[in-house]
């Protein structure tokens, strides 16, 4: 099995043909386009990484704050429960003493 | 290629990283040998056209990284050119066609002892197909394109004694089968 294809001309390529193909102003026009595209592609990565970067940032942000005001409200809360159950044990000894005095 | 040449290249080159439009001296200078370079491995015009324009995008948007490692430019553009045509075969998977000029083969064959014909023509076609294809891109490099050997193993990422070995090999077989006065250099 050939490798590869031989193929032989009779007719080399004429000035004319090449020069139908020849065209730096095309080539030129699609090269800027390239190089537009390229800086276009950049400008939408570079935006894309600080966006994603602001979101983490806000995201982490957030989260803190919330974490840091469930905290405090459990500190409130903890407080709170603390100081009813100090009063209620007060009360039940006022009322256990009140319930122990004999009746007259 | 004389080195008043090669700095005059050179100094187009340096202009071309800072406007692209310089660029087009050596566009119009070196088109057509790198439009025949490629159309005698593709034997289709469209295509040839399409892989030239691929290959001279490749070169404006690289020049900005182009150094000088002591070959001419040329052999930076066969380069790319010639990585852009094994690029489109590795993709499609296709047989890679040779596409030779009768009158190139006749220049190489003019110091055969034989009488050119229709049937030396096909031995020679057949001598050829059963040669590998990094011996036939040396050839061709050698012979049709007139690249010396450390032209060609810049090219083909080779190196300089590795092509010499290979252009003679395929010589040397191409000598015994063809009664060939051919010097390995090209040269009768």
């Amino acid at each position: 099995m050939a490798r590869n294809e031989i193929r032989i001309r009779r007719k080399p390529l004429s000035a004319g043909k090449l020069a139908r193909y020849r065209n730096y102003e095309s080539l030129m026009a699609r090269h800027e386009r390239d190089v537009r595209i390229k800086r276009l592609s950049k400008l939408i990565l570079y935006v894309l990484i600080i966006v994603i970067l602001v979101c983490t940032f806000l995201g982490v942000y957030i989260i803190r704050e919330k974490q840091k005001i469930e905290r405090a409200k459990r500190k409130a809360e903890h407080a709170s429960h603390v100081h009813t159950r100090d009063n209620n044990i007060q009360g039940v000894t006022v009322i256990e003493q009140v319930n122990r005095q004999p009746l007259l | 290629m004389t080195e008043a040449e090669i700095q005059e290249e050179y100094a187009i080159l340096e202009r071309s990283k800072k406007d692209p439009r310089a660029f087009g001296v050596l566009y119009e200078k070196y088109f057509d040998r790198i439009f025949n370079f490629i159309y005698r491995q593709t034997d289709d015009e469209d295509l040839t056209a399409d892989l030239c324009s691929q290959a001279f995008l490749a070169v404006l948007k690289h020049v900005g990284r182009y150094q000088f490692r002591g070959v001419p430019f040329s052999a930076w553009l066969y380069k790319i050119a010639s990585n852009e045509v094994n690029k489109y075969y590795r993709k499609r998977k296709n047989t890679k066609v040779f596409s030779l000029e009768e009158v190139k083969v006749r220049e190489l064959m003019d110091a055969a002892q034989e009488p050119w014909d229709e049937e030396l023509l096909q031995r020679l076609l057949g001598y050829l197909n059963d040669l590998p294809t990094d011996m036939l891109e040396v050839l061709q490099l050698r012979f049709f394109e007139d690249k010396d050997f450390a032209e060609i193993a810049f090219i083909l990422d080779i190196s300089e004694s590795g092509a010499k070995m290979r252009t003679y090999r395929a010589l040397d077989r191409l000598r015994k089968n063809f009664n060939l006065q051919i010097k390995y250099d090209g040269k009768e």
